[in-house]
């Protein structure tokens, strides 16, 4: 057989995903804020980018835009070779579940069921079953294969989050969007999580993007995005923990002086 | 603290209302059982008001009296009223008292029951029909009036308005009236057509009224009356004129003035049918207030769980424990109240519904604003808001028991593998069933209403006790129904949800594990009667065909010997046998107030045999000659000390007195249908002229000839009397035992009904709770790709799954305890029968329930927010 662990299946030559000009409004009148103010976003295949920017800078915004969660004021966003736009809650829901994988700072499993079925939750939803060994290959790299029959209440946090990226990573998503994966696990544990990520983009060559606080978490990824009042405002490429820190602070110090 | 409730109910005022509708509709069933029957008892005083109001004072013989009270009760005692009525010679007395200017003998009796244009009896059941005589003294008495037409002669009569509208007859028709029970036949001119006052009828009943002679000759009564009305002296009281006539009379008569006249007719509808209606209304108030106590107490509970934080604040604020109990009593309080007051209004809504049913039997409620006594408000609210208070108290002492730390920093609390409920469950439902126990094998001379009460009792507590045993057993049952009813990946979800907290899942499937139980408990006990009559008719009814009367006018309906005869001389009719039915009292005197009457039957020579014949009986003792002088059942020898060869004395409507000598001792059978048999000479001797006919007729056919064919045969020869004579073969004849126990089926249907509108309510309730607790994990489904449908899917089959389990458990819990009642009552010859349709149906009912209870949540859980849910906090 020809290599079964290869990259998830990318719909073309194109971005895994994409925004262009994405404006997101929120309200109306007075009291519209503009989360999202003409971003421009393309997610090459196989890279690892990290989002970053000050509280209210649309970050979550611009992820669940392109995650097909919300939907755009105006602009274009592109997974794979579909628009969103065009597309019904159905039919978002149903390429969500191919397409998308979400890793979550918590609350990231369902407590009913066990570390396996969660794992398996988003094909079983369509009535498909993972390939075993692709399977295996995943959750014994994430070190999970003797924990397959916990339920998450048995798990700890470090190992709940690790059953989280075997969900994302199982159905081989286009792309896999980690929402602050990190923010709710001691240094460690979010070490760890990290790592795998960035093995699942160097093994895989799964497509991730990750919105996060922390320099040293966004200086795993191969860019990094800086967004501030809803807009890019510079891109790091090949970031180190203090090189996103520099940044960070001269955004900060340009964008809001008086703080 | 006060504020703190109210801002409590407000913020889920939607979800408390749901909660409440079991008590809404508990109450509306307590008042409105009230309302109906307020209405009807003022609309009887009214009309006995009225009856009475033209006369002074009323006299009756005693025997007489006793007798139409024991008939009002029930009994089918004829009466001989040649015998107890009241004579001329009575009547010259009563005209001879000092103070007494007018006295007047009138009839008002059961037994002339007109035939409509088709040949049927105008009034089939419901209400009784009277005869009543016209004459022109006596009408300054009466309050029935000639509305059209003119008063009754000789071979004429007139019809109440509301018989004579129902009838299709016109003045001028002839109408054909069945005499004493369908014991001859007459034929009348219509002439006339009379109100009662301003009435139509009788509250319901009808009148037929004749000529008062031409009525007495119908009904045997020679030349006597019911009763003599008295009209008194300007200027005499009437109390003064009741003693003069009651001294001058003696104790045989009963003298009573116009208004000690109307409350006691007031007291008699009181203890007959209005109490019924009243109980059976009142029954389905308790079922739908019990089942409701469990939707109330599982609210209560997921909202304090929701609360738990909030309470914690409040005691890290200052709040003392009693504070937090106070909260939340308070705010049962509040929703019992307002339940209550809605449920008074639909009450008053259910009272109508019930007026306009009844209404179409033929009463005549009047379309008046029911009255609103203090007793029904008072009542009411005492039922809702007591309810909801138990219903509250293991909640809010829960919620106050946690320490403030604690609670505060809890989401959510589960109570679920605790060992304390399914303990306290063990323990009450031992206790429950000691008092089945007890109940079903009574201690000797325990009294029936403590037998009724320790079965009643013990059932309760018994199911009180599996519904909180029933969360240990959910586990395994859910397993099993989610294979069939939550497969795939959403049926994994529902059934997960279902385990999470079994506690919750087990009390939100009492609601309709209750409500089935009671239904099933009274099907098993309809199925067994079922049974029971049919395995009688096959083992002790000899007979290929049968003949009964089927009008109902209030005296026993019996068959003319004109027409026994004609059915004698029918082909293939090999050898018929007549029944003959009355009642005696045990002792040496008809004194009903001793001893109620019981009945007793004679078939012609020759139907009753030891295992053969028409009738078959099971011997247990000495024989059965055509020239027995008694045969006693085995129930009855044991009751009254009797042996073969005992002497009993037995006293009679009619004639004296006798002590016969038993003969033998048969096992007691609903086809005999009497305790006691004896011969068809002594029957005549005994009862009066009126009660001659035939009860029963069973044919055998000949060889070769079917059943059907002879009731058909039977049919023609009968001609227009067919239409109220039924004639059966032997499936007929069971279908009509059948029949006599149909109002049971309407009862269950009804009660399945009621308990699955309520269980539903609950379990939508605890969905829609469950889901607003979940939005987080639906959010998160949504997110990884599940659709809407998905989750509509997953909530309905979580609701299914609890559903019937309720169900299950609820047809469980209902056919064994009917099992038990069943072989309790083996001894009497019951046996045990179930109709695996009807149970089959009783679980499809909570399947529907369980789909239905769905609908809401699954589309609240569906608009659920995907963004909003996987905020983080």
């Amino acid at each position: 057989m020809s290599t079964p662990l290869a990259t998830p299946t990318p719909s073309g030559d194109g971005p895994a995903a994409s925004v262009r000009d994405a404006v997101k409004v929120y309200g109306k009148g007075d009291t519209a804020v503009r989360a999202l103010d003409g971003v421009d976003l393309a997610l090459e295949q196989g890279g690892f980018t990290a989002v970053m920017g000050p509280s209210g800078s649309g970050k979550s915004t611009l992820m669940h835009c392109m995650a097909g969660l919300d939907t755009l004021t105006s602009g274009e966003a592109q997974i794979g070779e579909f628009s969103l736009a065009t597309l019904k809650d159905t039919a978002l829901t149903k390429l969500r579940r191919r397409s998308v994988g979400f890793v979550f700072q918590a609350f990231n499993l369902i407590p009913t069921l066990t570390a396996k079925e969660n794992i398996e939750l988003p094909l079983r939803l369509d009535g498909d079953s993972p390939d075993p060994e692709w399977m295996r290959e995943v959750t014994s790299r994430l070190g999970l294969s003797d924990r397959l029959e916990h339920t998450p209440s048995e798990l700890s946090g470090g190992q709940q989050q690790r059953v989280a990226v075997a969900r994302a990573l199982v159905a081989r998503p286009s792309v896999i969007f980690a929402d602050e994966p990190t923010g709710n696990l001691d240094t460690a544990s979010g070490a760890e999580v990290l790592a795998l990520l960035r093995a699942a983009v160097d093994d895989y060559g799964q497509t991730i993007v990750m919105v996060t606080h922390d320099p040293n978490a966004a200086s795993i990824a191969d860019r990094v995005q800086f967004l501030v009042d809803g807009r890019i405002v510079q891109t790091l490429e090949s970031p180190t923990p203090d090189t996103v820190f520099e940044t960070l602070r001269s955004l900060s110090a340009g964008t809001n002086p008086e703080s | 603290m006060l504020r703190v409730s109210i801002k409590g109910i407000l913020a889920r005022k939607l979800r408390l209302l749901l909660t409440s509708v079991a008590i809404v509709l508990g109450v509306g069933f307590v008042s409105g059982s009230y309302f109906l029957t307020d209405a009807m008892r003022g609309s009887f005083d009214d009309l006995f008001d009225q009856a009475t109001a033209k006369i002074d004072v009323e006299v009756r013989t005693s025997q007489y009296v006793k007798l139409r009270t024991a008939q009002d009760e029930g009994v089918l005692v004829p009466i001989d009223l040649a015998e107890v009525g009241m004579s001329p010679e009575t009547l010259s007395r009563i005209r001879d008292v000092d103070g007494v200017r007018q006295a007047e003998g009138l009839i008002f009796e059961l037994g002339a029951q007109p035939l409509g244009k088709d040949g049927k009896p105008i009034t089939e059941f419901g209400p009784p029909s009277f005869a009543a005589g016209w004459s022109e003294p006596a009408k300054d008495l009466s309050v029935l009036r000639i509305d059209k037409g003119r008063p009754p002669g000789d071979g004429e009569l007139a019809l109440d308005a509301t018989a004579y509208e129902r009838s299709g007859h016109e003045l001028g028709d002839d109408v054909k009236v069945l005499i004493q029970g369908g014991r001859t036949t007459e034929t009348f001119e219509l002439v006339g057509v009379v109100k009662f006052g301003d009435s139509n009828n009788l509250n319901g009943a009808s009148i037929t009224m004749f000529e008062p002679t031409q009525l007495q000759g119908l009904l045997d009564m020679d030349d006597r009356y019911s009763v003599v009305d008295v009209v008194g002296d300007p200027g005499i009281e009437q109390d003064e004129l009741s003693d003069r006539i009651a001294d001058e009379l003696g104790d045989e008569f009963h003298v009573v003035t116009a208004p000690e006249l109307s409350a006691e007719s007031s007291e008699a509808i009181d203890n007959s049918f209005l109490k019924y209606l009243e109980y059976i209304i009142l029954g389905f108030a308790f079922v739908a207030v019990f089942v409701g106590a469990f939707t109330i107490f599982n609210t209560f509970t997921i909202l304090v769980g929701q609360r738990t934080r909030e309470f914690g604040l409040l005691r890290i604020l200052g709040a003392r424990r009693p504070q937090i109990i106070g909260i939340v009593a308070l705010e049962a309080l509040v929703v019992g109240v307002v339940a209550s007051t809605i449920g008074i209004v639909v009450g008053y809504g259910i009272a109508g519904l019930l007026r306009v049913l009844l209404n179409a039997f033929g009463f005549e409620i009047p379309n008046e604003p029911f009255p609103i006594e203090a007793r029904t408000i008072i009542v009411s609210y005492i039922v809702g808001v007591l309810v909801t208070l138990v219903a509250s108290v293991v909640p809010a002492w829960r919620a106050s028991r946690l320490s403030p730390l604690e609670a505060i920093r809890t989401t959510s609390t589960s109570h679920d593998r605790g060992w304390k409920v399914p303990a306290a469950g063990a323990v009450l439902f031992v206790i429950g069933a000691v008092l089945v126990v007890r109940g079903l094998a009574p201690a000797d001379g325990a009294s029936t209403e403590a037998v009724l009460t320790s079965l009643g009792a013990g059932f309760l507590v018994t199911i009180v006790g599996l519904a909180m045993l029933s969360r240990l057993f959910i586990a395994p049952v859910t397993r099993v129904l989610a294979v069939v009813f939550a497969r795939g990946r959403t049926g994994a979800l529902a059934k997960g949800n279902v385990l999470r907290n079994r506690g919750r899942a087990a009390t939100t499937a009492s609601a309709l594990m209750i409500g089935l139980a009671l239904a099933s408990l009274v099907l098993v006990f309809y199925a067994s009667l079922q049974a029971t009559v049919d395995d009688q008719i096959e083992r002790s009814f000899g007979a290929d065909v049968s003949a009964y009367n089927n009008t109902f006018g209030g005296s026993s309906p019996t068959i003319s010997d004109e027409n026994v005869d004609k059915m004698r001389e029918v082909d293939g009719v090999e050898e018929l046998a007549v029944q003959y039915y009355g009642t005696a009292i045990v002792g040496d005197e008809f004194d009903l107030g001793a001893e109620s009457p019981k009945p007793y039957v004679a078939y012609s020579e020759g139907a009753v045999g030891a295992g053969e014949g028409l009738v078959r009986a099971k011997l247990i003792d000495g024989d059965i000659d055509p020239g027995s002088e008694i045969v006693v059942s085995d129930e009855f020898a044991e009751e009254h000390d009797l042996d073969v060869g005992s002497d009993v004395e037995l006293a009679f409507p009619a004639g004296d007195p006798q002590t016969l000598e038993v003969q033998g001792i048969f096992e007691a059978s609903e086809i005999i249908g009497a305790g006691m048999l004896v011969s068809p000479d002594t029957f005549l001797d005994t009862q009066p002229a009126a009660a001659h006919g035939a009860a029963f007729v069973a044919i055998d056919v000949a060889d070769g000839t079917k059943p059907s064919t002879v009731v058909t045969r039977i049919d023609q020869v009968l001609g227009d009397d067919s239409k109220f004579i039924e004639v059966l073969d032997t499936e007929g004849l069971k279908q009509f035992f059948r029949d006599q126990l149909a109002p049971i089926v309407g009862m269950v249907f009804a009660l399945l009904s009621l308990s699955i509108v309520i269980a539903l309510f609950g379990i939508s309730n605890t969905l829609a709770l469950n889901v607003f607790e979940r939005t987080r994990e639906i959010g998160l489904l949504r997110a990884v790709g599940g659709t809407r449908r998905q989750l509509r899917r997953v909530i309905r089959a979580e609701s299914i799954l609890v559903a019937l389990f309720g169900a299950i458990v609820g047809v469980l819990v209902g056919v064994g305890a009917g099992a038990a009642l069943i072989s309790a009552l083996s001894d009497e010859g019951f046996v045990f029968g179930i109709s695996p349709l009807a149970v089959v149906g009783v679980l499809i009912g909570g399947f529907i329930a369980g789909v239905l209870a769905a609908v809401l949540p699954a589309r609240r859980a569906a608009r659920t927010d995907v963004l909003q849910a996987i905020a983080t906090e």
